[in-house]
């Protein structure tokens, strides 16, 4: 966003943006005060999108950045409405990576309140089930654990147990101390994301040089089991200088 | 040793097509990648042709960008931008015109947009998908698809129907455009999951590009690593990005295009002059947008940019392409002894690096095909060749994976976006719904079903959630994935009643024209299940 854009809007316009970038004590404040600390925010913003992604991705950016003027919607009249449910119980696990779901879901609203008329209503909850094998059935499943949510939530990311297993979801609600099945979500696969279990394993590999030439140079990041955050091999790449590439030597 | 490299350019752009409005801000999307990348990219190519330079390059050509490619309103649309850049070209003549600086540069933009008008209109008849289907035919390209809308397919993998429709769609409408089946496909992102290899093999896919840990953590050891292709169970094959390679360009720091005498991407006349002066040449309502008329170099991270000098950022091409050749056969003489056959070298790039944001780009891109030509133990390669020269000798299922930020679907999928996935699920259910309540019509109804197919589609597309969690246009992208989902839901209410409008029908297949020849019957349940 450009001073002499913001110095264009009308007072209401500003205030609106100031609102949304969190700048709240400017009643007092001087126009061009406002429009300084609007910048700023801005600017910060810039500054925090280019630096939470990759290369890939900022010179994917690169592609829609034709104007330097944020287009901020200062409309408050939703010009396409979506509905708010779908007037359906259902429940959709999404992965995000080896150690997160996003996980959403909907309630009939006849059925909630229903269940909320009941006198022993207790709540609802998600039920997180780790299960080994293709098919989700009580046989293959390894392990769960519950999350209690409100009747206004809508949407949760969960944290994963371990990668390399598959997932499913159910959500569930509890009277007078009996759990009740609303809906099971479909399931999902964690990836590994490592290579090897330990140093050992990755040296030992035949193939480690060639792993280390495609990528998986240091085997202390996202070659082995134990590193803290196994999948972030992208951005771990993006961050190391590569003696390959800095050389200039002819 | 001998290596192969395979150079893998992407070109996509979101549908963005708004014939309501006599001017769009977001059409320059299209506008300027066709003049700063396609252009000199087709004629980069026609002079590698001419001169008898050996080259064989991969192009990725999404359905969406083929669509308005050759559409007529933004053909026409396109033409006009040029001659109001090519009429700012003449007052920057004359603005510049005691500048020796500047303007010797206003007059190399000014023939640049003379150049474009003269092929666009003379060379392709308005539609340069003409080039690269030429370029293609004589053996110097290969060109491949990636989805439908570009929707990034691991968050719709709970929908079969869904994956089949875009995979479809896109090959159906490649096959139409080009006249030939696409062997490869570039998925969204590189959004792999296990599984949607059967999606590209029933259309006779036979290749697909993934990220380097896709590969690396796949289910069995991969002994060649990312430089031979990994053969899945079903007889596809993934080719695993190099990472070395690309980050000589993408780096932000290190990377080439980052050098002090390149130039500058963000100074431009747009915002430089005063209003009145460039006021017919921006966006209304005074709303700074660039010309493409930029007069400075990177110089660094500082205010003060240095004149933009293209001799001194030639002779940076030509290093660097010098350089990245150098290092190519550096990394290659690593390989000696570990595996026994050719390396093949993986370079995916979004084609609209080279020339939009880079502007040196496709100089760059022709330096390097000329010095591997000359190169005894490198050579140019497509995939395709690549199979019919060499056997499968590693297989498995590459793991989840992306070339997005951490390497998953962290950008598509995150508190600024993840809002739009119940809504699209919700469409893509009951449109498949539709299809069962729908086996057989004709007529008005059959549009009015095809047209809902395409506007989940539309929603599908990876570029609006990319946007909300990067971009500067954010309230566009929304709306637009509002905008689908509305007219999706205002047409399955309408069959719900049994009535359509056939005003508004026909207003919104004027509008989101693309794939003529849809059949919404691609979101059967019953044809993914089978």
């Amino acid at each position: 966003m450009t001073r002499e854009k913001l110095q264009s809007l009308s007072e209401e316009q500003l205030q609106c943006i100031a609102k949304r970038e969190g700048i709240f004590k400017h009643n007092d404040a001087h126009r061009e005060k406002l429009v300084d600390l609007i910048l700023e925010a801005l600017e910060e913003d810039r500054d925090e999108r280019e630096f939470s992604n990759n290369s890939a991705m900022r010179l994917e950016h690169k592609k829609y950045d034709i104007l330097r003027d944020e287009e901020i919607d200062v409309l408050t009249q939703d010009e396409f409405p979506l509905p708010s449910s779908y007037s359906d119980t259902r429940i959709v696990l999404l992965l995000r990576d080896p150690l997160w779901v996003y996980v959403y879901w909907d309630i009939n609203k006849a059925q909630l309140d229903a269940l909320k008329e009941e006198p022993f209503f207790e709540g609802l909850f998600l039920r997180v089930y780790e299960f080994n094998g293709d098919i989700p059935e009580k046989s293959n499943i390894i392990n769960f654990f519950d999350i209690p949510i409100e009747e206004t939530d809508c949407s949760w990311y969960v944290n994963l147990n371990r990668n390399g297993n598959d997932y499913f979801v159910d959500l569930r609600c509890r009277v007078m101390h009996k759990e009740r099945l609303m809906a099971s979500s479909n399931a999902v696969h964690s990836p590994r994301g490592y290579f090897a279990r330990n140093q050992k394993e990755f040296y030992d590999d035949p193939s480690a040089m060639m792993l280390m030439l495609s990528g998986l140079w240091n085997y202390e990041e996202g070659a082995v089991e134990t590193q803290e955050i196994p999948q972030r091999i992208i951005s771990i790449l993006d961050t190391h200088n590569i003696e390959l590439e800095t050389s200039y030597e002819k | 040793m001998n290596a192969y490299l395979g150079f893998v350019l992407h070109a996509h752009l979101p549908f963005v097509r708004h014939p309501e409005y006599d001017k769009f801000l977001e059409e320059n999307w299209l506008y300027e990648a066709i003049s700063e990348t396609y252009l000199p990219f087709l004629r980069m190519c026609n002079r590698l042709k001419r001169e008898k330079v050996p080259f064989h390059l991969t192009v990725s050509i999404s359905p969406t960008l083929s669509a308005m490619l050759s559409d007529e309103l933004l053909q026409a649309r396109y033409i006009g931008h040029l001659k109001r850049l090519i009429e700012l070209g003449e007052k920057e003549l004359t603005r510049t015109q005691n500048d020796p600086e500047f303007h010797p540069l206003a007059k190399m933009y000014k023939q640049l947009f003379e150049q474009n008008l003269q092929d666009f209109e003379e060379l392709y008849h308005k539609n340069i998908l003409w080039g690269f289907k030429n370029l293609e035919k004589e053996g110097y390209l290969e060109i491949i698809t990636t989805a439908a809308t570009h929707a990034f397919l691991p968050l719709y993998q709970p929908y079969p129907e869904a994956l089949e429709a875009q995979v479809q769609t896109a090959v159906l409408d490649h096959s139409r455009k080009f006249g030939k089946k696409p062997q490869g496909f570039w998925l969204p992102e590189f959004g792999y999951y296990p599984g949607i290899e059967e999606v590209l093999r029933k259309n006779n896919i036979e290749y697909f590009f993934t990220a380097a840990h896709g590969i690396l953590f796949a289910s069995q050891r991969t002994p060649y690593g990312v430089y031979a292709p990994l053969t899945l169970p079903n007889g596809v094959h993934a080719f695993g990005r190099d990472y070395p390679s690309s980050d000589a360009v993408w780096s932000s720091d290190r990377g080439y295009p980052s050098d002090e005498d390149y130039r500058e991407f963000y100074r431009d006349v747009g915002y430089d002059e005063p209003l009145e002066y460039v006021r017919p040449y921006i966006h209304e309502p005074d709303v700074r947008v660039c010309t493409g008329y930029k007069y400075f170099a990177v110089t660094g991270s500082t205010d003060q940019k240095r004149p933009y000098d293209p001799d001194k950022a030639d002779a940076k091409v030509k290093e660097h392409a010098e350089n990245f050749v150098y290092n190519r056969t550096r990394q290659l003489k690593k390989f000696e002894g570990l595996i026994d056959r050719p390396p093949f070298i993986i370079a995916p790039f979004d084609a609209e690096l080279f020339g939009h944001w880079w502007f040196e780009g496709n100089q760059w891109l022709e330096q390097v095909i000329r010095q591997v030509a000359d190169c005894d133990n490198l050579s140019l390669l497509t995939p395709a060749k690549y199979l019919k020269q060499h056997k499968a000798c590693q297989r498995g299922r590459p793991s989840f994976s992306s070339w997005g930020n951490e390497g998953y679907a962290d950008v598509w999928l995150d508190g600024k976006n993840d809002w739009i996935y119940r809504h699209i699920h919700k469409a893509i259910e009951r449109m498949s719904e539709l299809v069962s309540r729908y086996p057989e019509v004709n007529g008005l109804k059959h549009r009015t079903l095809n047209q809902a197919a395409r506007e989940v589609m539309l929603a599908m597309a990876s570029d609006w959630p990319f946007i909300m969690k990067t971009g500067t246009t954010v309230p566009y992208a929304e709306r637009r994935v509002k905008e689908h989902l509305y007219n999706f839901n205002y047409i399955y209410d309408r069959l719900c009643r049994n009535t359509v409008d056939t005003e508004w029908l026909t207003s919104i297949e004027k509008k989101n024209n693309l794939f003529p020849d849809i059949d919404y019957k691609i979101f059967s349940k019953n044809k993914t299940q089978a």
